[in-house]
């Protein structure tokens, strides 16, 4: 059972209401991220107090806004575009809308109990004296449309499967499996009725529907959702950057830092449908007149532009570009560690212990005048209690230091000489971050890795052990397709992990 | 890599995938002013309204007492916090020295152990909130863990929030949370259980209407809003028949989320006026963060949500541990918790935490200033716990771990209060924080036996910081 994440909850409610009422929403309350995905904090933790009260303010907003416009409850239920529709008009409004806000339908019972709310809302109003007392009935029914489990919660109980003796998501279930996940919303009426009529019932008929659904732009803004919580390029709206240092801080440049990456991504996905490793190598990016000032190429006079980076400085795709390098740094100083525990976590999927109990995080004093990272950092890899872990991170983190905290080039640290080169267990050895970026292009985990960050992404939990031969043959048809993203997903929509599941939880 | 240029950039703006900061609609700022100036029913605590000594209602109702917890992440430097003196008679240390206008109230509880039994940096440091180790620890990547058990605030408000229309509310200041911590210990600061954590909210708007949004003047639907949340029940109990425990357990936490409404709803508007709306919004774009103000707001909708009496149990979530905050506001351009791990900062550090006290001290300062009808002010009716992550940021140990008490929740607590140190400044530690959260429990409901679970559990009270009414 896994909450709807906000963007989930404003898009759907778009779909069964219409865009006047998502855009009425105020504020729909955060779900805490767990292993660097909200869908699995969203599949784990409960609602709190706050939050359900939350909901009811937000479903008061958005029922009176549908109410108000009734474009979209019209096109579900004519009836509810009538000027003064009949009393029957409920049950129906009830049928259709709701079997779209809940993915499935109503059962008799159900739909009782919405007609109940709205003729007991439609004698108040009337008592009230107010306006419309037909919609303000409506409202409360629409009210608890939105309010109910059957709308908040993605239910993925399945039915068992007599040819497998595991459980298979239901024809409803899958279709909203899918379409939470490629189009970030509650599936549209036509896709329920593809489900009804079984065209998902096998693997040809999920794929043939995930290739469709792929060719619309609302996949395209699920996938940057996914990058944008995979990269946390979310974050980047809090960075803090010394004032001093760095005069050239502003938050519109953090802003053109993440659409920097977007593009850079769109581009690779969608425009090319490039080889996916290739966002470790590129060298090229998009740039407007900010970036384009930090990078040293000539940039645009408005908007963003592609731009083919610098060579000496070797940036290299993903890794080269601010959103990375700003980000994953303090804000007076870079750091190694944090931007190689993030080419590890996130690039390769291999965790980084914590620091042992007793090991002193203190950074030396600079007594002898200024030291480079790398200086500092010698306790991480002369200290064997160190460097079991550190071994994983600063190699990697420290080849990044001839780009300072804001991800400017600098030719040195402070006028001391810096050394780039190092070697990182499983990569190998490199001189610099374009040859790092090689070693991680060639890498096996890399391809696996992304395979991993959809499926968590997408189902709301981390990979267990059950599921690694799926996970492998995944990773090998992605390798012989060419590392094709797009093709990726459809196979992950049409594959057993996507379709069945375990028993309920 | 050969790049095909046929294809132009996208020229699509970016794409909001994060709700912009929040801000109530210019309907609801109406309704905000309009419940300001229309709806105010009465006074707070009028005479009238007490028994003929002025030490219950009339009615027979016990008078409130209010708890708040305050957090603030990445600890203190000790040799600048600890008092040199033990006892009634000591003085303010350096780092203490902002609260001095309220030093009555003060107990400061200091060379204990926290023996939280896991150590993976900062997390352990919240077992000072809950008695309990953390569990799921590394069960997700990053420094992950989540809260064993349940916050002393929840423990309390399980007891006392009867009659408010608000359990408890959760405040928070800086958003600028740890980058390399996962799981939810370091997140939030009250928890209800393990999967159940209680974030802080960040922005006072929000904060406003979960504590007030509520009496804003408006046709009475109640009724069928409780009819609403009838039928969402329904679903629930037909949905929760489909679940396995775990998924069952959070279905329960979801009804009883409903109850809470279902209170807050019936609820009858608090006689004191409403405050309005506040301006702030605490938006999250990068530069400074407005620290000062955004606390100053949070702490005036506390203080009024406790006069009003439509909470009693509140926690404040300063900054977070290992959090990613600058005091930008004392001219300081890199992280509090950077500074803390760089021996040549340790200055930076100490003014960091006088800063973090002065803005404690605006709080405290405000419960002192509010008095009642029988001459009470919020400290002599309330109780606040105010910790850290850590007894020092440069190493994050848990040894020492200092606590702040104000307030002595009706004469619970000493008054004035006490300086209770476990072990000489610069020796090894003793004790269990726990005892503190025990003893503090024990004000508000006698009969708990114990707190936490484990080695950090407490049995014991401290005698030495109790009050001529403690019962405990």
């Amino acid at each position: 059972m896994r909450r709807l994440l906000p963007d989930h909850v404003r898009q759907s409610i778009a779909v069964f209401l219409g865009d006047p009422a998502a855009d009425a929403i105020e504020y729909i309350p955060e779900v805490a991220s767990l292993g660097g995905f909200a869908a699995i904090g969203a599949s784990e933790l409960t609602m709190s107090s706050n939050d359900v009260s939350e909901f009811e303010t937000l479903a008061v907003l958005a029922a009176e806004a549908a109410v108000a416009n009734r474009g979209r409850l019209a096109e579900l239920a004519p009836c509810a575009g009538q000027p003064e529709p009949a009393s029957a008009c409920y049950g129906d409004v009830a049928s259709r809308v709701g079997r779209v806000a809940w993915r499935r339908p109503l059962e008799e019972a159900e739909r009782t109990r919405l007609v109940q709310l709205a003729d007991a809302g439609r004698a108040w109003a009337t008592r009230q004296g107010l306006p419309d007392a037909w919609g303000q009935g409506l409202k409360y029914q629409l009210m608890a449309m939105i309010q109910s489990p059957n709308f908040l919660y993605m239910v993925e109980v399945g039915e068992p499967d007599e040819a497998t003796g595991t459980r298979k998501l239901d024809a409803y279930e899958l279709a909203a499996r899918v379409s939470f996940f490629l189009h970030g919303r509650t599936p549209t009426p036509a896709l329920l009725d593809a489900a009804e009529a079984g065209d998902l019932d096998t693997p040809e008929g999920v794929r043939a529907l995930a290739i469709s659904m792929l060719a619309s732009e609302e996949a395209r803004n699920a996938i940057d959702f996914f990058y944008a919580e995979l990269f946390a390029l979310d974050s980047l709206s809090s960075l803090s950057k010394d004032a001093e240092l760095y005069p050239d801080f502003t938050p519109e440049l953090t802003a053109s830092m993440r659409e920097e990456t977007r593009l850079f991504l769109r581009d690779l996905v969608w425009e090319r449908r490039g080889d996916a490793r290739e966002m470790f190598v590129s060298e090229e990016t998009f740039v407007d007149a900010d970036l384009a000032a930090l990078y040293g190429v000539q940039g645009p006079a408005e908007g963003f532009a592609r731009a083919t980076l610098p060579a000496g400085q070797q940036r290299s795709g993903l890794l080269g570009q601010a959103s990375f390098l700003a980000q994953f740094a303090h804000p007076a100083n870079t750091s190694p560690t944090r931007r190689g525990k993030f080419v590890s976590s996130r690039i390769l999927c291999e965790e980084v212990p914590p620091p042992p109990p007793g090991v002193s995080p203190t950074l030396p004093e600079e007594v002898e005048g200024p030291q480079t990272m790398r200086e500092k950092l010698t306790a991480h890899m002369e200290d064997p209690s160190c460097a079991g872990c550190h071994v994983y991170m600063d190699p990697m983190g420290l080849t990044f230091e001839h780009f300072d905290a804001l991800g400017e080039w600098r030719p040195d640290d402070r006028g001391l000489p810096l050394d780039t080169s190092g070697e990182s267990e499983g990569l190998g050895s490199f001189s610099g971050p374009r040859e790092l970026g090689e070693l991680i292009y060639e890498d096996e985990r890399v391809p696996t890795c992304m395979v991993k960050n959809f499926l968590r992404a997408s189902l709301g939990h981390l990979e267990t052990s059950g599921e690694r031969g799926e996970i492998r043959r995944m990773s090998d048809n992605f390798q012989a397709d060419g590392h094709d993203v797009q093709d990726l997903i459809v196979e992950l929509c049409a594959s057993p992990l996507f379709r069945y599941v375990g028993d309920p939880k | 890599m050969t790049i095909d240029r046929r294809s132009p950039p996208r020229s699509a703006g970016p794409r909001r995938v994060r709700s912009t900061p929040f801000s109530l609609s210019r309907r609801a700022l109406l309704r905000g002013a309009g419940a300001a100036g229309i709806a105010t029913v009465g006074l707070p605590l009028l005479e009238a309204m007490l028994n003929p000594h002025g030490e219950a209602l009339a009615g027979g109702a016990a008078l409130p007492t209010r708890f708040l917890t305050w957090f603030f992440g990445n600890g203190v430097k000790l040799n600048r916090f600890e008092p040199s003196a033990v006892g009634p008679d000591w003085a303010l240390s350096e780092e203490l020295l902002p609260l001095a206008a309220v030093k009555d109230y003060l107990t400061v509880c200091t060379g204990m152990q926290n023996r939280c039994e896991e150590v993976i940096t900062h997390h352990e440091g919240m077992t000072i909130f809950n008695g309990y180790t953390m569990v799921n620890i590394f069960q997700e990547p990053g420094i992950s863990s989540r809260a064993g058990g349940p916050t002393i605030d929840q423990v309390i408000a399980d007891r006392i929030s009867a009659g408010t229309s608000t359990a408890s509310i959760q405040a928070g200041v800086s958003q600028r949370l740890s980058f390399d911590d996962g799981g939810t210990t370091m997140f939030a600061m009250s928890h209800r259980s393990a999967n159940q954590p209680l974030l802080p909210q960040f922005n006072p708007q929000l904060v406003w209407q979960a504590l007030f949004g509520e009496f804003v003047p408006r046709p009475d639907d109640k009724e069928l809003r409780l009819s609403v949340l009838d039928s969402v029940k329904q679903d629930a109990a037909r949905l929760r028949e489909q679940l396995g425990t775990t998924d069952r357990q959070r279905v329960d936490a979801h009804l009883e989320a409903i109850r809470a409404l279902e209170i807050k709803i019936q609820s009858l508007p608090p006689e004191c006026v409403i405050p309005g709306l506040p301006d702030e919004t605490n938006p999250d774009t990068p530069g400074d963060e407005p620290l000062v103000a955004v606390n100053q707001i949070m702490s005036d909708l506390l203080v009024q949500a406790f006069k009003c009496d439509v909470t009693r149990v509140g926690s404040l979530f300063f900054l977070g541990g290992a959090a990613r905050t600058v005091f930008s506001e004392l001219g300081q351009n890199d992280a509090h918790h950077y500074n803390t791990h760089d021996q040549g900062r340790q200055g930076q550090v100490h003014d960091g935490v006088v800063f973090i006290m002065e803005q404690f001290a605006y709080l405290l300062g405000k419960m002192k200033d509010e008095v009642d009808a029988t001459g009470k002010n919020l400290l002599d009716t309330s109780i606040v716990f105010a910790g850290s992550d850590c007894a020092e940021g440069i190493d994050h140990g848990i040894a020492r771990q200092p606590i702040i008490l104000v307030g002595h929740g009706r004469d619970k607590l000493a008054y004035p209060g006490v300086h209770h140190s476990a072990s000489p400044s610069g020796q090894q530690a003793q004790g269990n924080t726990t005892d503190v959260l025990l003893t503090v429990a024990r004000c508000y409901d006698p009969t708990i036996a114990s707190i936490g679970a484990g080695a950090p559990m407490s049995t014991t009270v401290l005698p030495s910081i109790t009050g001529p009414e403690f019962e405990g």
